[in-house]
């Protein structure tokens, strides 16, 4: 895992128990960048992309759907 | 003046232990804080977070329709929207699952074009879950309101799980301080359920612990005993999936070759 | 009791920001700590605050089946707990909704004679009640895996709210990377719902975010539409009721309510 993604991540998790700091991003992603340590253009792909931007930018490893449930045996 | 803005959360069933970060954030910077929980703990404690911190449990009066407290508390919520506020509205459990002024304070603040959003929270099933050992993916999962099943009779699957809210307080819709279940009501539903459910099918009768010293409280018994059985206003019913029907192979077929020819 | 016990939490859908107190306080007091995350911001938070933190993902891979994923977690869940050691299993979202291993684990610990137990979390539904602004306990909430609905015939009443899970997996047992396992499988799925729903009732796919800076993905659409949407395997639909189900005026007259 790169250094940046560690530092998109520990972003991503520092807004994620703030809301008020995620709207702050929305309207004003540069605004963030202090808080963030990213750069302007990181701060905007993240802004401007969905989640596969997301994804990509955390380094791309995304387990997902791992718990769906139907296995298609009798039980 | 700055603008007003909205957000609604949830508290769970555990005073702080099952707030989660977003909505602990919330609470703590609003100027202006509403909240109704249904243990003193929790609004102490909310108190504790946010000394702004007001109980709307006073919107109620005694002998009136719920409704009409749900009007009494999205009107002073939007009032210090309307003033220019950053709000924080606070229910137990989860906000949007059977507390209208939730939903309801949500709406009213948009269409006065305030913004509002709902942050989603710990529900009383996530509880029931948990405690019961119970996965609503296995099965499937049907959740009705008791007096709301009863009124308003529907086909439902009883391979599936059934979970039936505030089975204790059937038909009753206005306000009350008095806590007395009513037992008349819950005789009509267990009979309601003698007809689709076997004399022996083990039902749970269950309320979420709502004080970390507490446990939950559970009790199995049969469908033929549901009658008379322990209730509380808050008691929760879960009843168990009867067994599924064989797995159709030709849909199950036609599934695997409708993925095939992509 | 014995030594040795074992505690199941969740993470929620949000990286750090659905983790409730009581949750993160069993992931400190473990001696181990297990986990299933649906995506690596969430890992690497976990990763920061406890680095001997163990993951389960390497358990899945493209063609896997699932069945045998699931029952390996049991095994490395009891392992360390037999050794006398308090473990924790942290799963995103709700750790016993859609998750098989989680409440299998609870059940064998227990059998084996250790504590064991489950804290409840936020979970896909809590989300999509939030994001959708609906309540379940409205008009009532029928909830079906979106496979499970077809292959057993499920009973479905249109006069309450019908949820679908993952209806861009329908047919899947085994585990792949693509984003969308059966496109083919919706005409199925949209012809069954046609039997209940007039194909221009209103329906909503929906995707949860998973991060804080992605709005969830509300696609609003008619029962007949659902193809033409944008699925995935996170994909969840949600169908509002047609109407209330008439009022039973008897048995309001019994519950003392007038009409």
């Amino acid at each position: 895992m790169s250094k940046r993604s560690e530092i998109i991540a520990d972003f991503m998790a520092k807004l994620s128990v703030d809301p008020a700091l995620r709207r702050r991003f929305k309207d004003d992603p540069s605004s963030l960048k202090d808080e963030s340590g990213l750069s302007d253009e990181e701060l905007e792909l993240l802004a401007g992309g969905g989640p596969d931007q997301v994804l990509e930018a955390l380094g791309g490893d995304a387990t997902v759907n791992c718990c769906v449930l139907f296995t298609g045996e009798e039980s | 003046m700055a603008q007003g803005r909205l957000t609604v959360v949830g508290t769970g069933y555990n005073v702080a232990g099952q707030v989660t970060p977003e909505a602990l954030t919330c609470v703590q910077r609003a100027e202006r804080l509403f909240y109704l929980v249904s243990d003193p703990a929790t609004g102490a404690w909310l108190k504790s977070q946010n000394a702004s911190a007001e109980p709307l449990h006073h919107c109620y009066r005694e002998g009136e329709p719920g409704q009409a407290a749900c009007e009494r508390m999205v009107e002073r919520i939007l009032a210090a929207v309307r003033a220019g506020h950053e709000v924080c509205a606070a229910f137990y459990g989860h906000p949007a699952i059977c507390v209208p002024p939730g939903l309801e304070s949500l709406r009213r603040a948009r269409q006065e074009g305030f913004p509002a959003q709902m942050l989603p929270a710990i529900s009383f099933e996530d509880c029931l879950f948990a405690d019961l050992g119970v996965d609503p993916g296995t099965h499937g999962r049907i959740l009705c309101e008791a007096t709301d099943f009863l009124l308003r009779p529907r086909r439902f699957d009883p391979t599936a799980s059934l979970i039936l809210l505030q089975v204790g307080a059937i038909g009753l819709v206005h306000f009350r301080e008095d806590t007395t279940p009513n037992r008349a009501g819950f005789r009509l539903l267990a009979r309601a359920l003698r007809q689709q459910y076997p004399e022996s099918h083990q039902v749970a009768l269950y309320r979420a612990s709502q004080l970390p010293i507490l446990e939950p409280s559970i009790v199995w018994i049969p469908v033929s005993e549901l009658p008379e059985a322990p209730l509380s206003t808050n008691s929760t019913l879960y009843v168990p999936p009867l067994p599924r029907r064989p797995l159709d192979q030709e849909m199950l077929t036609r599934l695997r070759q409708a993925m095939s020819e992509v | 009791m014995q030594q040795g016990s074992l505690v199941v939490v969740g993470t929620g859908f949000l990286v750090a920001g659905q983790v409730t107190p009581e949750s993160l306080a069993s992931m400190r007091a473990a001696d181990q700590l297990f986990f299933l995350v649906a995506e690596p911001a969430t890992r690497l938070w976990l990763e920061s605050l406890f680095p001997a933190a163990e993951s389960f993902n390497d358990l899945f891979w493209d063609g896997r089946s699932r069945q045998a994923a699931y029952d390996e977690i049991v095994e490395r869940l009891l392992v360390p707990v037999r050794q006398g050691k308090d473990v924790c299993a942290a799963f995103y979202g709700h750790p016993g909704v859609f998750v098989y291993s989680s409440h299998a684990a609870v059940r064998q610990a227990r059998a084996e004679g250790f504590a064991a137990q489950m804290l409840p979390a936020v979970s896909a539904e809590d989300c999509l009640f939030a994001d959708l602004e609906v309540d379940p306990a409205a008009s009532g909430c029928q909830s079906f895996e979106a496979t499970d609905f077809l292959v057993r015939g499920r009973i479905v009443d249109p006069h309450s709210a019908l949820i679908l899970w993952q209806i861009g997996a329908l047919g899947v047992t085994t585990y792949h990377l693509r984003e969308l396992w059966n496109a083919g499988g919706l005409a199925i799925l949209v012809e069954a719902l046609c039997r209940v729903y007039p194909p221009s009732h209103p329906a909503v796919v929906y995707e949860a975010t998973h991060y804080p800076v992605c709005d969830p993905l509300i696609q609003r659409t008619t029962i007949a539409g659902i193809p033409d949407c944008q699925v995935n395997t996170h994909s969840t639909l949600w169908v509002p009721p047609i109407a209330r189900a008439p009022l039973d005026a008897e048995m309001a007259r019994q519950l003392g309510l007038s009409v």
